[in-house]
């Protein structure tokens, strides 16, 4: 099966494949790769529009998975915390 | 033996000693995430994530005589947490699913291009795309959710997240970042420009 023509060829070129991109995402959004990595990666995405879509939905998904609030307490937590420290105080008071 | 952590062992001490406050002190500083925690991994059930939160509250103060401040105390309690977290699945008859792939495997030719005919269109800007991460979030393999949320829902560093999973970090960080593309493609798939599962 041959490969989509926009998108550079790793054969045919010094530059990574889609799917050595796409693995390098998060190192990339995250600026930890080296600048010769970082620029292979830049010069990809000029030359790939598909690979310039999924960076930008990746770098959305990074962030909207970084802000999912966390959940409130129960209103009964006293309760359930109340309840679990009653059941270890029997058990220890059964091993005196 | 090394103590890392020598204030944490000293409430541990504590509650060991049978120190209510100390137990009451330390649940309530931590609770608030662990349940959201729970909630996140049981699928947002809160009578069951209930449930699960106390019998984690329990096995943790029976066990707190075994924690000898090698790591952080919130990092032990996660561990206690996730066991109980996984017995709840399996009573239910989810056994957990673990996922180290390539979500995008199948959609590479042999030389790690994108193959021919695979399209990515940008998502309509007007999309639902949060509640639609969400939804996807829920339903990754065990492995990458619990590693995403620990991560950036309860905001732990990585070094204590990778601690809590007993992974190394760069298998975190590998963790982590498979988890981000399935969620890319789960919602790529709900926003319409994927073909379904089993219709590609």
């Amino acid at each position: 099966m041959s490969s989509t023509p926009d998108c550079p060829h790793p054969s045919m070129s010094q530059m990574p494949s889609c799917q050595v991109v796409s693995n390098a995402l998060s190192d990339y959004l995250e600026d930890v790769l080296s600048d010769g990595d970082r620029l292979k990666l830049e010069d990809h995405f000029a030359a790939c529009p598909l690979c310039l879509v999924y960076l930008d939905q990746f770098r959305t998904i990074y962030h909207i998975t970084g802000e999912v609030p966390s959940e409130q307490l129960p209103h009964d937590f006293n309760e359930v915390m109340g309840k679990a420290i009653r059941l270890w105080k029997a058990e220890l008071e059964d091993q005196d | 033996m090394r103590v890392s952590h020598p204030k944490d062992l000293d409430v541990a001490q504590r509650i060991s000693a049978g120190d209510e406050g100390a137990a009451e002190d330390l649940f309530r500083n931590l609770s608030g995430e662990m349940f959201g925690f729970v909630r996140k991994m049981l699928g947002g059930d809160p009578a069951l994530a209930e449930d699960v939160l106390q019998e984690a509250m329990v096995g943790i103060l029976r066990s707190m005589n075994k924690f000898d401040g090698r790591v952080r105390l919130r990092s032990w309690m996660y561990r206690i947490l996730r066991n109980k977290i996984v017995d709840a699945q399996r009573k239910r008859g989810r056994e957990p699913v673990f996922s180290v792939g390539d979500p995008e495997g199948d959609r590479y030719d042999a030389h790690g291009s994108w193959q021919k005919g695979v399209t990515i269109q940008p998502w309509n800007e007007n999309a639902e795309v949060l509640d639609v991460v969400r939804r996807c979030m829920e339903l990754l393999p065990h492995n990458q959710r619990e590693a995403l949320h620990l991560l950036a829902v309860q905001g732990i560093p990585a070094q204590e997240v990778a601690t809590i999973l007993e992974m190394n970090y760069n298998n975190l960080r590998q963790t982590l970042h498979r988890g981000r593309q399935s969620v890319r493609r789960c919602a790529d798939q709900a926003l319409g420009n994927l073909p379904e599962e089993g219709q590609a």
